[in-house]
């Protein structure tokens, strides 16, 4: 039992790859930016909430004018009867969502863990 | 049944020790939560080299049973955690000392027996408490663990050579 054994560096090599490993799958996708993901009938796009663009995504009642402007997403147009995609106005947050059901359209902006740690008690 | 606490008197006095170590831990403030050193692990690892793997688990239930009473934490998920914790390690101790036997000594054992009880408690956490997040505490704690873990392996090591008490105790025992 005097010398530190062969298996004894083993075991902290394994310990260390072990935490080398959860700390890439945890923190691997925290640095990324925050994207907006659309979801329509004829397809499923992500773009970066960053930068501006405008996108009409097909659906059975027409086009849905989607418009990506100053790092929120909005719901410019749409063909359908109450308009409440457009009345729900911008949003810019992780895990905010847009939808309009009767063209089926639902935008969503992903990236970052939804909710955030925000305390912990031991 | 002889056979099985021949050394009873050893293991109640590693549990009075875990004991007390437990209280001395509690002691010391901690700058994050995960950040303790487990100093009531030393008397397990001794008891681990000395004690037959009966008395080795009665052991193990004593320290988890007498630092959640000096905690105060008995009756919250503290104690679940604890509880399967160290139960977990203690089995991979017990199990990887079968099988590697003199070729790992109590610093590999000690970084083992972190790993599966560190691992088991954040698997608990993430499945029953605290949900997803609980993987982004994840790595400083095994981190911390591991050193920690390795520190006291020496620790228990260098006792176990050393002792004279410890050494007639145990042969004492077998007498």
């Amino acid at each position: 039992m005097q010398r530190i054994k062969v298996l004894d560096f083993l075991a902290f090599f394994i310990a260390i790859a072990v935490s080398a490993l959860i700390a890439f799958q945890a923190y691997g996708n925290q640095s990324g930016t925050l994207q907006v993901s659309i979801k329509g009938d004829s397809g499923e796009w992500l773009f970066p909430l960053e930068s501006d663009h405008t996108i009409e995504v097909e659906g059975p009642l027409g086009k849905t004018v989607v418009v990506i402007e100053d790092d929120s997403v909005r719901v410019s147009s749409s063909p359908c009867r109450e308009k409440t995609c457009v009345k729900s106005g911008p949003v810019n947050r992780p895990g905010r969502w847009i939808a309009c059901l009767p063209n089926r359209v639902i935008i969503a902006i992903t990236g970052r863990s939804e909710q955030e740690l925000d305390g912990l008690t031991f | 049944m002889d056979s099985l606490f021949k050394r009873n008197n050893l293991t109640a006095l590693l549990a009075a020790v875990a004991l007390f170590l437990a209280s001395i831990e509690y002691i010391i403030p901690k700058p994050l939560p995960f950040m303790r050193l487990g100093l009531a692990n030393l008397p397990l690892l001794i008891g681990l080299a000395t004690l037959a793997p009966p008395a080795f688990l009665l052991l193990v239930l004593l320290k988890v049973m007498g630092q959640v009473l000096i905690m105060g934490t008995l009756f919250s998920h503290i104690f679940i955690l604890s509880f399967c914790g160290s139960f977990a390690s203690a089995l991979v101790m017990l199990l990887i000392k079968k099988i590697a036997g003199h070729r790992i000594s109590l610093i590999g054992l000690s970084i083992f027996g972190a790993m599966a009880s560190n691992g088991l408690q954040l698997l608990i956490a993430a499945l029953l408490f605290f949900g997803r997040q609980t993987w982004l505490l994840a790595p400083p704690f095994l981190l911390i663990g591991t050193i920690s873990a390795a520190f006291l392996g020496f620790l228990a090591r260098e006792y176990l050579c050393k002792s004279t008490w410890l050494a007639r105790e145990i042969s004492g025992d077998e007498q």
